[in-house]
């Protein structure tokens, strides 16, 4: 609560201040502009093994680049720490500000509304130093097109260097024993919402044989509230919790109604629980309680771990189970903005980014990180990374599958809301859930239009 | 003291208590504080290596050598006390030497026979010295001269057991004479609590021992490429810094006092007659009470238990609910690597440094400010202490921004200090600096209502009696509030070092690299958006909420006093 008052404060200085500090709107020609020695403060919220490579990779650009730009990176705490920053900054007048942040779609818009960012396009379609043809097409579209903001006239905020996609995780050897038992009528894993129904539902009377957990405690599902996750059921039932054409929040949707309902009905029949602690869903899946968790793809190594010195069963990921014909997957990640600076260092900090997104350095960084590369060829380097990791394997064949949550200003604010809600539905059977996601709705409409 | 003065009471004086700040603490201070800088040197930079090639080896090793000299030159000027305490220090220094010169081959082992030898001769002289002026100092071949030989008796066998260079691989003896030694030491402390004192700087010095061995052990089981001399002397510099609070601490000079016979002064004190009239005074009642109590605590001390059980597993045992670690020694591993991963040595002395600044100008400000509410009546003193304590109902997140503004130099509030003395500037930028990180805190509301609500207890015939010897308000403060005062400015210090330890949002906002980010901003490493590599807080959790927890038990009792008394109890 502390922390939501204090970004809607932040949020409210920055529109109080957008009169003041608004610029026209003029496509910067970076033609005839030379970075030779520009420097580019590079803000993100890596850590551990991923801030490692990446530093790695910065002192490879560093020492190699033809233009001698110097970028240095550094952690500025997790992503809203960083947007919080980056309001200050803007408030502040931008002198304090980085040349290169890392910024999930919502916060670039919010970072636009003070018009805070460089307009990409400008870079990205430069003859002399955008991307060519082919290398646009070698862009996964969904990635490439996620960082295009109609509501800003088809600005480009952003660019995506990793991307990571909302999947199932699921016990092979516990779906198995079900299966063999005839406890479920289905094998692998549940593709229809019914199945995952069945499965959860059967896995509370039978538990894994393997499980080290208190197995009295066995669920088939354990969800976390999240707005992404409520995006992620939504899609998967053939909706959208957003309507690009109106422009609006669309949580009343019946896509997104009977999502909602399907999980209620889990909840009352005790075949899905809520989590209790942080990453709880993980610690359960690991020692064969829980059958079924939805998380980021980029969690696999907490969940190997989680299993490794758990029960240490067979696993895997999945597409949520789906009523659509293929899967529609949610894909998310931050992508790497320029706020405005000097033209010198706006081109240098994007010559960056196209070295970050170049094939090879994304096959390095997608190992490192877990991410998935933004690139269709760098698969073809993963291949020893795939066999490694089949569970990565699957989910990069999903990528094909995917969407995204509204890139809209706000949303961090709307996703509070959505929270609040799901728990709600989720803890009474008798609650409406059209109603209340209707109210929802209505909240989040709000917060949009007030931005 | 043998030979001090014997002043005897008449109607027109009264026995004043002496204290009295001993030469040999003053030496002892002088080699507390080389390692304290050898520490903050050691800890910023990080470039000591153990190489043999490296210049830093000898010039340390012979220090360790001038030290001990003159560690016997405080030995033949001191107290009894401060004899113990030198003969502790001298103990460390010889394993200080010992461990640095170990990379010197041959030259390092003469190093270290040199070393322990002189200082063992100096020991003996010394003991003999305080016998021979029939003083109340240990006996030549007492416990604790018997320990300390013991330990050194090790220290140069262990070069020759090793043959080729001081042999940390025989380290194990001293940890065994350690764990022996403690327990000696702790019955002796029982029996004559008079001398706890001296007795417990020896337990520091073996402690410190322990320490180091714990250290080498790590650095072998985890297998840190380099043995890191840093940290080394961060440990040595610890050390130093608990024997530099000991030698401040003013003491007592023994001297002989009449007393009425039979007095319990003359008593010996019997330890197992004292426990057993406690367990005799223990009716029903109190059974279930201290039951309950003891329940109690251990129920909150779970989670600081776990959090130090934790430290030790694999992330793994963590995620799996492990009550205790599968292998522990390996565990200790974790605290290496958190303490590299978050850049430690780094962010422990920032947060030293901005502590330090934070709670000196904190005390400064609202000293004075509390004095004025309390002593001095002043046109609007109460609204203005009222709206003093409106801004306690402020959130912080309301006054970030602004704090924010201030800072950048957006807001004209902050002076020049370099471009114009007398002007104020509007594009002052203190981003990024100690400043941003200790100012904005130097003064608290709630700093300064706590202690006036203290200083408001003090009766004000006092500043009458002041008055009339002359004295001011400056005066009255220092030399009367103050020394009364001590539970309660001994509470904010701990609360304001509590809060400026833990300090996260701001000292993030407001840094942009890591030359000033605090421990806390390090702790956030092992967090990302899909996990948390639990062993690794767990282990940085205990590295930095260590100094709190010492700082606490050392002034435990004034800050309950402190609470107590000023009225902020319940």
């Amino acid at each position: 609560m502390k922390k939501f008052a204090l970004l809607f404060a932040l949020v409210l200085v920055l529109i109080m201040a957008l009169p003041a500090t608004a610029q026209d709107d003029v496509d910067m020609v970076y033609e005839d502009v030379d970075p030779t020695g520009a420097t580019v403060e590079f803000w993100h919220q890596h850590s551990g093994a991923r801030e490692e490579e990446l530093i790695a990779i910065v002192d490879e650009f560093n020492a190699t680049n033809e233009w001698g730009i110097t970028i240095n990176a550094s952690n500025q705490g997790g992503y809203g720490d960083i947007f919080q920053k980056m309001n200050l900054g803007l408030v502040e007048g931008g002198a304090s500000l980085p040349q290169l942040v890392v910024a999930y779609q919502n916060q670039a818009a919010t970072y636009q509304l003070v018009d805070g960012l460089v307009d990409m396009r400008a870079m990205v379609d430069s003859p002399t130093w955008g991307l060519s043809e082919e290398d646009k097409a070698d862009f996964f579209p969904g990635f490439y097109s996620s960082d295009i903001f109609p509501t800003f006239g088809g600005q480009r905020l952003g660019f995506p260097p990793n991307r990571s996609l909302e999947v199932m995780y699921y016990n092979i050897d516990w779906l198995n024993e079900l299966s063999e038992s005839g406890a479920i009528s289905f094998e692998g894993a549940p593709q229809t919402p019914e199945q995952f129904r069945e499965a959860s539902c059967a896995a509370v009377e039978n538990p894994f044989s393997g499980a080290t957990g208190d197995t009295s405690t066995s669920v088939g599902y354990q969800l976390s509230f999240d707005a992404s996750r409520l995006a992620s059921w939504t899609f998967a039932f053939g909706g959208d919790v957003f309507d690009y054409e109106t422009g609006q929040f669309t949580y009343d949707s019946e896509a997104a109604v009977e999502a909602m309902t399907f999980l209620q009905g889990l909840f009352a029949d005790g075949c899905a629980t809520d989590i209790a602690e942080s990453f709880g869903d993980q610690t359960n899946f690991g020692q064969g309680v829980t059958l079924f968790t939805v998380g980021s793809s980029s969690g696999f190594p907490f969940y190997r771990s989680a299993v490794e010195d758990g029960a240490n069963f067979a696993w895997s990921v999945g597409a949520l189970p789906h009523t659509t014909e293929e899967p529609v997957m949610n894909l998310y990640g931050a992508s790497v903005s320029i706020p405005r600076s000097t033209p010198e260092q706006e081109l240098a900090a994007w010559l960056f980014v196209e070295f970050y997104t170049s094939p090879d350095i994304q096959a390095r960084w997608a190992e490192a990180s877990n991410y998935f590369p933004v690139r269709a060829s760098v698969a073809d380097s993963l291949g020893d990374y795939f066999a490694a990791d089949p569970a990565y394997a699957t989910a990069f064949d999903l990528l094909q599958y995917s969407a995204a949550e509204p890139p809209v200003p706000g949303y961090d604010f709307v996703r509070d809301e959505a929270e609040g809600v799901m728990a709600a539905i989720v803890a009474d059977p008798s609650v409406d859930v059209a109603a209340s996601l209707a109210d929802l709705t209505a909240t989040a409409n709000d917060i949009l239009a007030d931005q | 003291m043998a030979n001090a003065t014997v002043i005897t009471p008449n109607k027109d004086t009264t026995i004043a208590t002496i204290r009295k700040f001993p030469v040999g603490d003053i030496v002892t201070l002088i080699f507390a504080a080389v390692l304290v800088i050898a520490l903050l040197t050691a800890t910023g930079q990080g470039q000591f290596s153990t190489d043999s090639t490296d210049i830093f080896a000898p010039i340390l090793a012979a220090a360790a050598v001038f030290f001990g000299f003159l560690g016997a030159y405080s030995l033949g000027t001191s107290t009894d006390a401060t004899g113990n305490l030198g003969r502790a220090f001298i103990v460390i220094i010889a394993l200080w030497a010992g461990f640095i010169s170990r990379n010197l081959g041959d030259s390092g082992n003469l190093v270290m026979l040199l070393v322990c030898a002189v200082l063992a001769a100096f020991l003996l002289y010394s003991a003999y010295r305080d016998q021979g002026r029939g003083t109340v100092s240990t006996p030549m071949f007492g416990p604790m001269n018997l320990i300390v030989l013991a330990v050194l008796v090790v220290a140069v066998v262990g070069v020759f057991i090793s043959e080729t260079s001081f042999a940390l691989d025989n380290l194990w003896l001293l940890a065994l004479v350690v764990g022996i030694g403690v327990v000696i030491v702790t019955l002796i402390a029982l029996v004559r609590p008079d001398r706890a004192r001296s007795y417990s700087m020896i337990s520091l010095g073996l402690g410190t021992m322990a320490f180091l061995y714990v250290a080498n052990k790590i650095i072998i089981i985890c297998d840190v490429e380099e043995p890191q001399l840093d940290r080394i002397v961060a440990l040595a510099g610890a050390a130093a810094f608990g024997l530099m609070i000991q030698a401040v601490i003013p003491r007592v000079v023994p001297q002989q006092v009449e007393v009425p016979i039979g007095s319990s002064a003359t008593r010996s004190f019997d330890p197992i007659g004292a426990i057993g009239n406690w367990f005799r005074s223990i009716t029903i009642g109190k059974a279930i009470l201290y039951a309950i109590l003891t329940f109690a605590a251990f129920i909150s001390m779970v989670p600081f238990l776990w959090m130090i059980s934790s430290s030790l597993m694999t992330l793994g045992e963590i995620l799996n609910r492990a009550v205790l670690p599968a292998d522990p020694v390996n565990g200790l591993c974790n605290y290496v690597e958190a303490w590299n991963e978050a850049n430690f040595s780094r962010y422990f002395m920032n947060s030293v440094i901005i502590t330090t600044l934070t709670i000196t100008g904190l005390l400064v400000t609202s000293i004075l400010a509390a004095y004025a509410f309390a002593k001095i009546n002043f046109v609007g003193r109460n609204l203005i202490f009222s709206l003093l304590l409106i801004t306690l109902m402020i959130p912080e997140s309301v006054t970030m921004i602004p704090n924010f503004l201030i800072i950048t130099g957006n807001v004209p509030v902050i002076p020049s200090g370099a471009d114009d003395y007398f002007g104020i500037i509007l594009d002052r930028n203190w981003l990024d600096t100690l400043t941003a990180l200790t100012l904005p805190f130097m003064a608290s509301a709630f700093a300064i209502f706590l202690l006036r609500q203290f200083f408001s207890t003090i009766p004000d015939e006092l500043w009458e009696a002041c008055r009339i010897d002359g004295g001011g308000h400056l005066r009255f403060l220092i030399q009367i509030v103050l020394p009364i005062a001590r539970p309660a400015i001994l509470t904010v210090t701990l609360l304001t070092f509590i809060s400026g330890w833990n300090a996260f949002l701001w000292p993030l906002i407001v840094t942009r690299t890591e030359t000033w980010r605090p421990l806390m901003v390090g702790l956030y490493n092992f967090t990302n958006d899909q996990g948390t590599q639990l062993h690794l807080l767990m282990a940085g959790s205990f590295i930095v909420i260590l100094p709190i927890l010492m700082l606490y038990f050392a002034t435990q009792k004034a800050f309950t006093e402190g609470i107590a008394t000023s009225g902020l109890k319940g």
